[in-house]
């Protein structure tokens, strides 16, 4: 029986999933965080404008 | 927090890189089923990972709809997330066994449909707090998840209650259970192994999840602001 090829797929799509989502992860954390720090330079901004 | 996180991913990866060891090269090849029994050290730790995550999202989304606080939703969220990619591994793995073994991909036995049934649950979930509007969602899923794990004990006994398809439990399965010590020892260096990853992405999920609303509050509060100041000039 050459099961050898489930036992690869097994492993490495387990792997590509485990990956996937951290890629996934990372992405939404690095838009969330240029977001908070735009939303950081517009609140700097306007303080300045009304001193 | 930054270097923890570095530290913690660098123990997660060598705890990882050894159970992959322990798993291809410590564990003997099973005389029946050959080296395709090594699926069985991603499949069961994978299938313990996602029932314990989910165990998580039972008590926090219950101690939400008790303090409506935001920790115990932020840590609902998180877990439901990590949970359901550790279950999608294991109904992928799973076939992946079940083919060369029994020489089918599927059957429709308790324990695989409670799994599948476990996983249309907490994608669900997932769906109903990403798409719903209004101010009962969080509530609506808390509610959602407290009944959802009521499938949880269902997947884990199934293989005990009823006559399956799938293999009968190796621990705790009474007499004639048990394995092999060095399956054994590739077994649980996976589970720790993959505990300690989900504990690092559970926990990257969370933060993400707390930044996302602080975020989301303080667009709020300015589109608030600028709708009063812009009501005001007219």
């Amino acid at each position: 029986m050459n099961s050898n090829k489930f036992l690869m797929a097994a492993y490495i799509v387990t792997w590509a999933i485990h990956i996937g989502y951290i890629l996934y992860l990372s992405a939404r954390t690095r838009r969330v965080s240029e977001d908070l720090k735009e939303l950081a330079s517009t609140s700097q901004r306007s303080s300045l404008e009304s001193k | 927090m930054k270097k923890a996180v570095i530290f913690y991913a660098i123990v997660s990866l060598v705890l990882l890189s050894y159970a992959l060891h322990a798993a291809l090269v410590g564990a003997p090849t099973e005389q029946t089923m050959g080296d395709v029994q090594r699926i069985f050290y991603y499949h069961v730790p994978s299938a313990w990972t996602s029932m314990i995550l989910f165990f998580i999202n039972f008590c926090a989304s219950i101690w939400f709809l008790i303090k409506r606080d935001v920790i115990s939703d932020a840590i609902a969220v998180a877990t439901a997330e990590v949970g359901v990619v550790f279950c999608t591994v294991v109904l992928i793995t799973g076939p992946l066994w079940a083919r060369p073994v029994w020489g089918i991909w599927w059957t429709w036995d308790a324990r695989l449909t409670s799994t599948l049934v476990l996983w249309l649950i907490y994608v669900s979930y997932l769906i109903l707090r990403k798409y719903a509007t209004g101010g009962q969602t969080q509530v609506l899923a808390a509610v959602l998840a407290v009944f959802g794990f009521l499938d949880v004990p269902l997947v884990y006994m199934a293989i005990r209650w009823f006559r399956t398809q799938h293999p009968q439990p190796v621990i705790g399965g009474g007499e004639g259970s048990g394995i092999d010590p060095r399956m054994m020892h590739a077994l649980l260096a996976n589970w720790l192994a993959f505990m300690v990853f989900a504990g690092l992405i559970t926990f990257l999920r969370y933060r993400l999840e707390i930044v996302t609303r602080e975020v989301d509050a303080e667009h709020a509060k300015r589109a608030l602001h600028d709708e009063a100041a812009f009501g005001g000039a007219q």
